[in-house]
């Protein structure tokens, strides 16, 4: 199929492994081990790969669904519900991939607070990031993909071994007795991981910018493997290394066990690994605000540099405005629900309908 | 674009000095060791701050305060220090028994909390005064003693893994009470006696240094430590020492409806250090005669020591830990009522290695 685009914006097919991965793996990486032992305790790795195989699913379904429309969602949209109610889908898409930015961002800024400088004021680590964030995004998508190579391939070398000190004081009763919960507290337990691969929709928008889209699959499904093997193999680490009591005290689990490494002249490493960890933030929060902006663009027309521009001021004031943890975690339940409906629902009803969509009109597009 | 480049490079370097609370290190106060008395209804906080007087020669110091609670006793102190108080190097917690005995939670957790602890800081319990103690460490002049006296008896002593993410590991689990090591004085200098076992968070009793490295056997399998006993072989008595007990534990839980029963196989392999020249270990048939005699010894060793802790009612093996891990309905609260019912079978197999170069 050929590409809408001119050659010089596109990406090849292999880079969707890098985008797929720092989309999916932000800020839910830190801390998904308490959310997802909530409901199914230490048998919820068994949920990490349910989930990872409804997702592999899901991207399967986006691919049949773009490869018919060779274009992007808003196209999809508009093909299919018509020009006002396919514009009010978009609007939908545009505060859905921004809003998920926003929650990443702000959850960042956190940590920063929490476990680096706790005199800091929110606007300005806000002010230095998003200033960033507008470099990184106005150089355009081959920009954020380079940024998601890097912020792929470091935070890998520097942050993932560390995991493994924690090995020393493990204990791998902790994973006994295997199937101990419901199948009901598996499901639910699959729904709070669901949440942490949240993200990868914005397939959705960067579809047309990669050369070969139909060979890209499979590193689109790469990505994702290797990303639910990464969270598999923390969650893991983590189980055997807190008791399941301990767990439930610890807000950042993948911070705190990476804390008990200890080299000589790093006495405490969380302090790299909160920095370097800016790294997998960055395109994450990038490629949504990207996508987000591409959206607003093809919706009204505005141009992407303009309304790059009113987002992050928006996100400025309002990641200012949200200051207390519950709030944040407030907006986070809400969104988590809203895609949960949008991924499980929303997909597969855009699947059916626009397959028999093209099938009335015979291929019509 | 140059434009914005030149804005995110002075943004950087502008905004990078305001918010960032900078801590040098000649300009705070670190304390390396810290303690807690009750004193006639109060707390009493001793911390030691080493001083660098000349390079290379450390003197240690100390601030002592009192308050009527625990939390303010780093602002107190602070107030008495020329530089803020900083908890980031703290790396030994120690508390008096009185203290201990009624409860540790609040000021560990509390700890716990803050991002600047570190995961490895040593705690322990003082026989007497957390105060006595820190008061003999100060005239040692080494910085970070204390905890380092903690760490190499783990790592070639008696004592079983410990620090503060295992020690909240413990107290926050269903079926495992946490230990610490118990400090006495001894010609004035301090060493580490054994073990204090507690049941939650506050002290109960504690056990010897040869009852530790059982105890160690029985929870992470030792690799190292000496073990002396008494025994009598071939109607004489004398006493022998054991070295690098290299020691692995396996258990089995019996499932039944009623009491759990374990079954504790232990294989130890050891060698001997210094031995009564009255024993005969010239031939083989000695050696075997010898390793029964140890293997009666050590049985009843860890027999005695878990009767000991559930008299005590403690479980600091982790018994209900392995039955947690055997059973699909886990109920800590029964399990309680009848942890001191529980059976245990040990089974041990004591091997001697080799009796050094000579004989």
């Amino acid at each position: 199929m050929k590409s809408l685009l001119d050659e010089r914006h596109l990406v090849s097919s292999f880079y969707v492994f890098f985008l797929i991965y720092t989309n999916i793996i932000g800020i839910g990486i830190m801390s998904f081990q308490r959310d997802i032992t909530k409901d199914a305790g230490y048998d919820a790795w068994i949920s990490i790969i349910l989930s990872s195989i409804s997702i592999h699913i899901l991207v399967w379904m986006i691919y049949r669904i773009l490869g018919i429309a060779n274009n992007d969602i808003i196209h999809v949209h508009k093909f299919c519900f018509g020009k006002w109610i396919g514009a009010l889908f978009n609007i939908f898409v545009i505060f859905y991939f921004l809003i998920l930015a926003l929650i990443v961002f702000r959850v960042y800024i956190e940590v920063v607070q929490v476990w680096l400088f706790p005199l800091m004021k929110t606007w300005q680590i806000s002010l230095i990031l998003l200033v960033l964030i507008y470099y990184i995004v106005s150089g355009g998508f081959r920009v954020i993909t380079g940024m998601c190579f890097w912020g792929t391939i470091l935070p890998l070398i520097i942050l993932f071994p560390l995991n493994f000190f924690s090995l020393e004081f493990a204990d791998f009763h902790n994973l006994l007795p295997v199937f101990n919960h419901s199948l009901k507290e598996i499901v639910s337990s699959s729904k709070a991981m669901l949440f942490q691969y949240v993200g990868f929709e914005t397939l959705f928008m960067f579809y047309p910018f990669i050369k070969n889209p139909d060979r890209s699959q499979k590193w689109a499904h790469f990505g994702l493997l290797f990303s639910s093997l990464l969270y598999l193999i923390i969650a893991l680490i983590t189980f055997v290394f807190f008791s399941e009591g301990q767990l439930n005290h610890t807000i950042w689990p993948t911070l705190a066990q990476m804390k008990i490494a200890k080299f000589n002249l790093v006495e405490r490493v969380e302090f790299i690994v909160v920095s370097i960890w800016l790294l997998l933030i960055l395109p994450n929060v990038s490629v949504k605000i990207w996508a987000g902006c591409r959206a607003i663009k093809k919706v009204i027309n505005v141009k992407q540099r303009i309304s790059l521009v009113i987002v992050l001021v928006l996100f400025f004031i309002i990641s200012n405005v949200l200051k207390e943890r519950i709030q944040i975690e407030r907006l986070n339940e809400m969104y988590s629900n809203i895609a949960f409906y949008f991924v499980y629902l929303y997909i597969p009803f855009l699947f059916l309908y626009i397959h028999i969509k093209h099938k009335i009109t015979k291929g019509g597009f | 674009m140059k434009l914005c480049f030149l804005l995110t490079f002075s943004l950087t370097f502008l905004l990078s000095g305001c918010g960032i609370h900078e801590r040098i290190i000649d300009e705070v106060q670190i304390i390396e060791s810290l303690g807690y008395d009750r004193e006639e209804g109060k707390v009493k906080g001793i911390a030691i701050y080493p001083t660098f007087a000349e390079k290379g020669n450390v003197k240690l110091k100390i601030y002592k305060t009192v308050s009527d609670s625990y939390e303010d006793i780093i602002p107190r102190m602070n107030a008495k220090s020329a530089y803020p108080i900083e908890t980031g190097k703290l790396d030994f917690v120690l508390f008096g028994k009185e203290y201990a005995t009624q409860g540790i939670e609040d000021v560990i957790t509390n700890f716990a909390r803050n991002p600047n602890t570190a995961s490895r800081m040593q705690l322990g319990i003082a026989e007497n005064k957390a105060e006595d103690i820190l008061q003999a460490s100060k005239h040692v002049n080494l910085s970070f003693h204390l905890s380092e006296k903690i760490n190499q008896n783990i790592e070639s002593g008696n004592l079983p893994k410990m620090n503060l993410h295992m020690f909240l590991n413990n107290f926050h689990q269903e079926g495992r009470d946490p230990i610490l090591p118990y400090f006495i004085l001894e010609e004035n200098q301090i060493k580490i006696d054994g073990l204090a076992l507690l049941k939650n968070d506050k002290y109960i009793h504690h056990i010897n240094l040869r009852q530790s490295l059982i105890l160690k056997t029985l929870i992470d399998g030792s690799q190292n430590g000496q073990y002396k006993t008494k025994i009598t072989q071939n109607k004489k008595k004398g006493f022998i020492l054991l070295k690098n007990m290299d020691a692995k534990t396996t258990y089995t839980v019996e499932k039944s409806e009623g009491i759990p029963s374990i079954f504790i196989d232990i294989t130890i392999h050891g060698e001997i250090e210094k031995a009564s020249s009255r024993f005969d270990l010239k031939k083989d048939k000695d050696i075997v005669k010898l390793e029964r005699i140890l293997n009666e010894h050590f049985k009843e060793e860890v027999q005695r020591l878990i009767s000991l802790a559930q008299g005590y009612n403690v479980d600091p093996i982790g018994l209900g830990e392995k039955v947690r891990a055997n059973s699909n309905k886990w109920d800590y609260q029964r399990f309680m009522d009848i942890y001191p019912k529980v059976k245990t079978t040990v089974h041990t197999n004591f091997q001697i290695l080799n009796t050094g170069i000579e004989e």
